[in-house]
């Protein structure tokens, strides 16, 4: 088992990383604008990296094609977290995606 | 496929076969439809208010990462951070439902116990091992959110895309392709009765004038 893992990157602003390599991430990048794009990518075409994290913000500012890259992946899985400055509204919510998809709300019924 | 097909026998065998694959696709992208629906319904479950869990998680990290920061100077936390061992471990595999890639996660436990740490707990106090202990509950639900909230939105988006396909074919294509081989049909069939009628008429033409032949003879 211990061959197999892969390695999880942390890409957000700096008190992110510090955050997480408290938690014992070795990866972390804190890098902002085109640098953190260029960087996303980088690590999208990486099969060593299992998860990438990076926060909320970057992944709105990216590129349209790379915010397509970044949905298309399976591995690595790419995630998004709000960072030190809290959470933003996500423009096409999970609920409201289940909606269009099967007609009815399903996260309002629990 | 013209609007308006030649009448011929050769046509109509092609309209037909066209009709029978266009059926065929569409029981295979219904059944594809119910295995994805079925599929989503399996992760919804664990989907459930991860999201907002996660958010309430991160912002207790940063508020008691900024506690530390008040405490020590965030070049102590730094150090901290980067005396941390062992990365916790991932094991990300592919899965294939339908033409959907969703990650399976197989994850040990993030979370540590207070010596293995790595940093030295002389020289730091315990609001750094908060802000570990945080991140490290974070990074659990970070697991669990990638697994589900990624493969719920692909598997989403490919139930709508295969919704639409199968609606377009039920509702549209196999009734254009339906009325096509029925057009041709009438057309075949008004032909026959056509040269039926010419026949008949022209077999009475022809013994009318054998007999007045015969009558003249």
């Amino acid at each position: 088992m211990a061959d197999n893992k892969e390695k999880i990157a942390v890409i957000a602003d700096s008190a992110t990383c510090t955050g997480f390599r408290l938690a014992g991430i070795e990866h972390t990048f804190a890098l902002t604008g085109t640098e953190a794009e260029a960087k996303i990518s980088e690590l999208l075409g990486d099969e060593s990296y299992g998860i990438i994290v990076v926060s909320e913000r970057m992944v709105e500012g990216c590129d349209w094609r790379l915010k397509k890259r970044i949905e298309a992946t399976a591995k690595p899985v790419v995630v998004a977290i709000p960072d030190s400055q809290g959470p933003i509204e996500q423009e096409e919510s999970l609920a409201k995606l289940i909606k269009r998809a099967l007609g009815v709300d399903l996260t309002k019924k629990k | 496929m013209a609007e308006n097909p030649n009448p011929t026998r050769m046509e109509l065998l092609k309209a037909k076969t066209r009709v029978k694959l266009a059926r065929k696709g569409h029981k295979l992208l219904k059944q594809k439809r119910d295995a994805l629906v079925l599929e989503f319904f399996k992760i919804l479950g664990k989907a459930q208010d991860l999201r907002t869990d996660l958010n309430t998680r991160m912002r207790g990290a940063y508020g008691s990462l900024a506690v530390a920061q008040a405490y020590h100077s965030m070049q102590e936390i730094e150090s901290a951070s980067l005396a941390v061992k062992r990365a916790p471990g991932v094991h990300v595999e592919v899965r294939n439902i339908m033409g959907v890639k969703i990650p399976v996660l197989e994850t040990s436990e993030p979370k540590k116990p207070l010596l293995t740490r790595g940093y030295s707990i002389v020289g730091t106090s315990a609001k750094i091992d908060e802000v570990a202990d945080s991140f490290e509950h974070v990074l659990d639900l970070i697991f669990k959110l990638s697994e589900t909230e990624n493969g719920i939105r692909r598997l989403i988006l490919e139930i709508e895309k295969t919704k639409r396909r199968v609606n377009s074919l039920e509702f549209v294509m196999i009734p254009r392709l339906e009325s096509q081989a029925k057009l041709i049909s009438f057309r075949l069939e008004e032909m026959e009765r056509d040269s039926f009628v010419m026949l008949k008429t022209i077999k009475r033409k022809l013994e009318k004038n054998a007999e007045e032949k015969k009558s003249a003879a």
